[in-house]
């Protein structure tokens, strides 16, 4: 019972953190009790999460989150953006220095930005970037983004897109990035520097004693990894390491030990049921209402998940201005399920399970084996299906039989997925007609088409104004609400334990920590 | 009592006339051989817990107290339950916190409840006017609150009744330990027999290829034999018995090579003995050991290795359990400390199945073994 | 014997060739593109799948990329890991020697036990020591590795504290070196070496009963020779065919990892990085694993062969 708790240490800390900040505490090793190693350090090449939690401390972005989720100046000591909303021109804060002693400047971001749009990089992040046309270094502090079209998300990109020096990264063959020196020992500007990689044993960081946003409270940042999940978490109920992700089924117990702090706190994430919509069954808008109104959101999260997170609404994220609470919601309902179902022409037949035409009502879903919670899940629904007369056939599969042989080439009716969204307001990713894999690529799987919503969500990307985009993604609610492509079971919520010698720990709703430079140990 | 004593060839003809007995009438050798399997009181107890074992497997829809699959409804609240004799009944209230569920648990006369951690509160007045007040009880269609038969062996990740979903398991995991040992222990011996004991160029290809089949990794082949139709768990036990054998020849071929420079096989030639019946009357048997406890060691690995199967996605599949499964789901740590029943009882069923199976191939070794006639 | 050796290592060539064509062909029609691993979901249009997969050679038909393989691997170039983007061999021998170290300590751990208690049983059967043994390595082998990993963690390491719960080595070495690793080492080696004491001991108790019984150990013993030195002298050397075999079969194992001890154990080893080639398709670095095994299947089938020999002077070739 410590969610209560969550908003009074988070407060807590907040009051606790405003005299410390004036004279930061300096000492000790931060001990991160992890399972799986990072692949490569260049920054814009990484697509996993075991590198990106390195990265974030070792680079430090132009732009950064303020705890409201509000875009603020970072590295880059000042951003403006033209009334057309072409021009982006970033003033660069003087004397930020990279680990190897030189100055940062504005030929790093150019360089580093040019390589992220550049086709033969093949950067993850490109198509972020699309809209840039041009980048210009007016004088050494000054970097001058041109875009050939609007783009109201592209600020968000800053703020986790970070620059190389130029010096180090041009040593390199730029379509091989990913085996460079460089990948195994990066040069940031970040907090911590970069000391040592011992491939799925450890990575060390150490204090970087000239940090822009100085001083640092940690001597070093080690990343251990445990091997196992559970394995982290045992290691840091002993004290041999001192901070460990803490999933939903071990929240309690972590809770409820003296010397840990559990934070908790609202994830960019949430899982869903993703309809496929060009099913013979599941075409039907009525299957996919009456069988969202068959599961029992409510006991989802508190059965499954524990009680960490809220059911799902929508894939915008709590706390957002996008988020829509009042979009379409599908309250667990039997009676209204099995009506829609008849309505839809699907009988009772003689063995319980639905009949039209001659035909069973038989589902095949699918998940990944490896998410407990989700293969869970999927046995969830197949057994609440089953009370409204619905068979499923159900299959956990390994994830790239999963990814390349069902989810890609649509071999499924529906199947039970997780995903994390960006802060921003472009969901085009998930409701886009041409983000399918047929199209454009992306994470529309269940191949939603709707002329409208294609629209709605175009527009907006073509503008910059919150406000604008707040009511549009309201409307693109309202319609992916009625016509169910998803359903949503759960936004997540995250949490991590820190040993209580952790001083100074401060998390945001969406943010993470936070402070992860001004901790200490005491 | 000597036999086939290292230096005196007599012994060689001792052993083929005890053979031309042993080979009387198949019904007659039968007999023999139960007969001394029964005198042995672990053997037979070993097959009495397996033929249990069995037909427990085959009745399991008649014996099991729930259905394999749970009922979604009113499981999803006894997550994680602990073993109990007890009945429950449910309570579903929702607060802010979405720590919305709780378990009523009448214990001799006085009532508990227990919240979504387990712990255990008594269930006071106030507890009843706010169960009652902001809560709806899981009701029956009459409106009463549903009351639950026992589960001794506790409940699972999804609230499902851990003793029914080890007897559907069963089904699967004594079918794979048999299966698939047995498809493994047939061609293993043959091939090592015949490897073993015509020796020389036709022992060495033979070998050669059992090196082969050793080097080629068995998940990706099961990987792709998964993908050419629909994954089914016999696939999977075909394909591990017919990747499983290679062991096995390799200790049968050794105990040839042996033996079969032994006086008594050379005598068994000499006088014009047919190769099959050199292999199966007179070498084999006395290879018998490793085979029993390759056998008995292949059922425990086989039953295992199905649970390590499904990392790749080639286990049984929803809603159906295997013990091995059933283990694997067992692995968050928060199982092994709060709810150890998912997996201590999946584990049990294990160890006495192979013990069973031990038990009865170390009577039957002793039963069919040439030197213990008459002891 | 010389000339024994020397036909065996030629014939492995073509063994070896065989099993990576066998090989090459089974992790290439597993269902399953490396080419999803590389590119981020928004890139996924067919244009950009069929770059990088002209990028990594998947392009080209399955005969001519075995060739290309082949004629790489015959000029010492393994190729690149898809999903490291290191060199295969790199990539490996890096966890090599970790995997090495553990799996050598379990195996002789497995046999200091498994050996005696083997024969004690054997010796001793039906009596309760016997049952004590065999009751042992039932639970031995009905006990998932992860399970009993973790039981162990979490009495010896979180309870006792006598030992670090994973990892190799400590981030700072207080005191020798040698100390360190060593108590990082007992709780995996212990787990690992348990799986395969099991079948050891059974092993090993089955054959000593099978041997006892022969008539020259009667005699041995009729001779009025004590019981020890009928057991060591007569009785084990026949006894240890099994053994033998065994041993052999534990060779490849020694490079093969084992990914469960080594994922509770946080131990570095080959285990986890292989499961990882699997899982990504990774195929230069599985075809480069698989040249690791292969390579000690085949020895280990030689080293087997060599010491039946030695075991039982009988047994020619």
């Amino acid at each position: 019972m410590k969610s209560k708790s969550l908003l009074a240490v988070l407060a807590l800390a907040a009051v606790l953190a405003a005299p410390l900040a004036a004279q930061q505490k300096q000492g000790g090793d931060l001990m991160f009790a992890t399972f799986s190693d990072p692949l490569y350090f260049v920054p814009f090449m990484h697509a996993d999460s075991a590198s990106s939690d390195v990265l974030v401390n070792v680079f430090a972005p132009l732009l950064n989150y303020d705890k409201n989720l509000k875009i603020i100046p970072w590295v880059a000591e000042s951003y403006q953006i033209s009334p057309d909303g072409l021009t982006y021109t970033f003033k660069l804060r003087k004397g930020v220095l990279w680990h190897n002693g030189e100055e940062m400047t504005s030929n790093d971001v150019k360089v580093s930005y040019d390589l992220i749009r550049d086709p033969a990089v093949n950067s993850p992040r490109r198509t972020v970037f699309e809209a840039v046309s041009e980048i210009t270094t007016p004088d050494r502090y000054t970097v001058v983004f041109k875009l050939s079209k609007v783009d109201g998300v592209l600020l968000n990109a800053f703020t986790t897109a970070y620059a190389v020096p130029a010096s180090e990264i041009q040593k390199y063959d730029k379509t091989k990035l990913k085996e460079s020196a460089f990948a195994r020992a990066p040069i940031g500007n970040g907090p911590f520097m970069f000391e040592e990689w011992l491939t799925n044993q450890r990575v060390v960081l150490k204090r970087f004693d000239k940090y822009f946003d100085g001083p640092v409270g940690f001597d070093r940042y080690v990343y251990l990894n445990k091997g196992s999940q559970a394995t982290a978490l045992v290691a840091t109920e002993k004290g041999e390491t001192n901070r460990v992700f803490v999933p939903e089924a071990e929240v309690a117990r972590m809770s409820a030990i003296p010397s840990l702090d559990v934070h908790r706190y609202v994830g960019n994430v949430f899982d869903a049921i993703i309809w496929n919509c060009k099913g013979e069954i599941t075409s039907d808008v009525r299957v996919r209402q009456a069988l969202s109104y068959a599961i029992n959101k409510q006991a989802i999260v508190s059965g499954i998940y524990k009680g960490n997170g809220r059911p799902g609404v929508s894939s915008f994220i709590p706390g957002t201005p996008f988020y829509n609470a009042k979009a379409p919601n599908y309250a667990y309902d039997l009676a209204k399920a099995k009506q829609l179902l008849d309505e839809a022409g699907w009988k009772v037949g003689p063995d319980g399970i639905r009949v039209k035409n001659g035909k069973r009502m038989k589902l095949f879903m699918i998940t990944n084996k490896g998410n407990i919670m989700r293969e869970k899940i999927l046995q969830y629904v197949q057994s609440a299906f089953k009370v409204v007369g619905v068979e499923v056939e159900a299959q956990i599969l390994e994830w790239n039989t999963f990814l390349t042989k069902y989810v890609e080439v649509g071999r499924f009716d529906a199947y039970v997925g997780g995903f994390s969204t960006g802060l921003t307001a472009d969901h085009q990713a998930f409701y886009h007609s041409e983000a399918t894999p047929s199209g454009k690529g992306y994470l529309n799987r269940g191949k939603y088409a709707n002329a409208e919503v294609d629209k709605l969500l175009e527009a907006i990307k073509a503008t910059a104004d919150t406000a604008k985009q707040a009511e549009l993604a309201f409307k693109v609610q309202e319609i992916v609400g009625r016509e169910v492509p998803y359903t949503f079971l759960i936004n997540r919520t995250q949490a991590y334990a820190y040993n209580k010698k952790v001083k100074n720990v401060i998390s945001y709703d969406l943010l993470g920590w936070y402070n992860a430079e001004k901790s200490y140990i005491e | 009592m000597s036999k086939h004593s290292a230096s005196v060839p007599s012994s060689a003809v001792a052993e083929l006339s005890e053979s031309t007995e042993y080979s009387d009438t198949f019904g007659k050798k039968v007999g023999v051989i139960w007969r001394r399997f029964s005198k042995n009181a672990l053997a037979v107890a070993g097959l009495f817990i397996l033929v249990i074992l069995y037909t427990l497997a085959v009745f399991a829809p008649l014996i099991a107290p729930y259905p394999e699959a749970g009922d979604p409804n009113a499981d999803i609240f006894m997550i994680d339950l602990p073993p109990n004799t007890a009945s429950y009944r449910v309570i579903l209230f929702d607060d802010e916190d979405f720590k919305s569920y709780v378990v009523f648990e009448p214990v001799r006369g006085q009532a508990y409840y227990r919240d979504v951690d387990q712990n255990r509160y008594p269930a006071d007045a106030a507890f009843l006017a706010k169960a009652k007040a902001g809560g709806s009880y899981l009701q029956d269609e009459q409106g009463n609150p549903v009351l639950f038969t026992p589960n001794f062996m506790g409940r699972d990740e999804l609230g499902r009744d851990v003793f029914s979903r080890i007897l559907y398991a069963s089904r699967i995991s004594l079918t794979i330990g048999f299966v698939s040992v047995g498809i493994s222990i047939l061609i293993g011996v043959v091939w090592g027999c015949v490897a073993g004991y015509y020796g020389g160029i036709i022992d060495n290809i033979m070998m050669r290829i059992v090196d082969g089949i050793m080097c080629i990794p068995t998940f990706l082949l099961l990987v792709t034999v998964m993908s050419i139709g629909r994954p089914s768990i016999f696939k999977v036990m075909v394909v591990l018995g017919l990747t499983g054998w290679t062991g096995i020849s390799r200790f049968v071929r050794a105990e040839f090579l042996s033996l079969m420079k032994r006086d008594f096989v050379e005598a068994a030639k000499c006088v014009g003995a047919k190769d099959r019946r050199i292999i199966f009357r007179h070498v084999l048997p006395n290879a018998m050991g490793p085979i029993i406890v390759a056998a008995t060691m292949g059922v425990a690995g086989a039953i295992l290795s199905e649970s390590g199967l499904s990392f790749f996605g080639l286990g049984v599949q929803p809603p159906a359990a295997s013990w091995g499964n059933m283990l694997t789901n067992a692995q968050e740590l928060n199982t092994m400390i709060r709810a150890p029943w998912k997996a201590f009882y999946p584990g049990l069923m294990i160890f006495i199945t192979v013990l069973s199976y031990n038990f009865m191939g170390d009577g039957l070794r002793d039963a069919l073994d040439p030197r213990l006639k008459n002891s | 014997m010389w000339k024994f050796l020397i036909r065996r290592l030629i014939q492995a060539l073509p063994l070896l060739l065989i099993v990576t064509i066998i090989t090459f062909i089974i992790i290439n029609l597993a269902p399953g593109d490396p080419v999803y691993m590389f590119v981020s979901p928004d890139q996924m249009d067919k244009a950009n799948l069929d770059l990088v997969r002209r990028e990594l050679g998947l392009d080209k038909p399955l005969h001519i990329r075995y060739l290309v393989w082949l004629g790489n691997v015959l000029r010492g170039d393994f190729g690149k890991s898809f999903f490291y983007q290191r060199p295969v061999m790199e990539v490996l021998l890096e966890s090599l020697p970790n995997t090495l170290v553990l799996a050598l300590s379990a195996t002789i751990f497995s046999f200091a036990v498994a050996i005696p208690a083997g024969i004690i049983s054997a010796i001793k059967r039906n009596t309760p020591i016997d049952y004590f043994f065999s009751t042992i390595s039932f639970i031995g082998v009905s006990l998932p590795s992860f399970w009993f990993g973790l039981l162990l963690i979490l009495f010896f390491s979180l309870r006792l504290g006598w030992f670090p719960t994973a990892g190799m080595q400590s981030l700072d070495v207080k005191g020798p070196v040698i100390l360190d690793r060593l108590k990082y080492i007992v709780l995996p080696t212990i787990v690992l070496g348990m799986g395969s004491m099991a079948s050891k001991m059974r092993y090993m108790r089955s054959s000593m009963l099978e041997v006892i019984r022969q008539d020259y150990v009667r005699t041995a013993r009729a001779k009025g020779l004590s019981g020890f030195v009928v057991i060591t002298k007569h009785a084990l050397r026949n006894a240890l065919l099994p053994v033998i075999t065994l041993l052999g079969l534990i060779i490849p194992g020694l490079v093969g990892g084992a990914v469960i001890v080594e994922s509770i154990f946080g131990w570095p080893g080959i285990g986890r990085i292989a499961i990882t080639a699997s899982f990504n398709r990774d195929y230069p670095l599985m075809m480069g694993n698989l040249m690791l095994t292969s390579t000690m299947v085949i020895l280990g089938s030689l080293i087997a062969d060599l010491l039946y020999a030695v075991a039982d002077p009988r047994i020619k070739y």
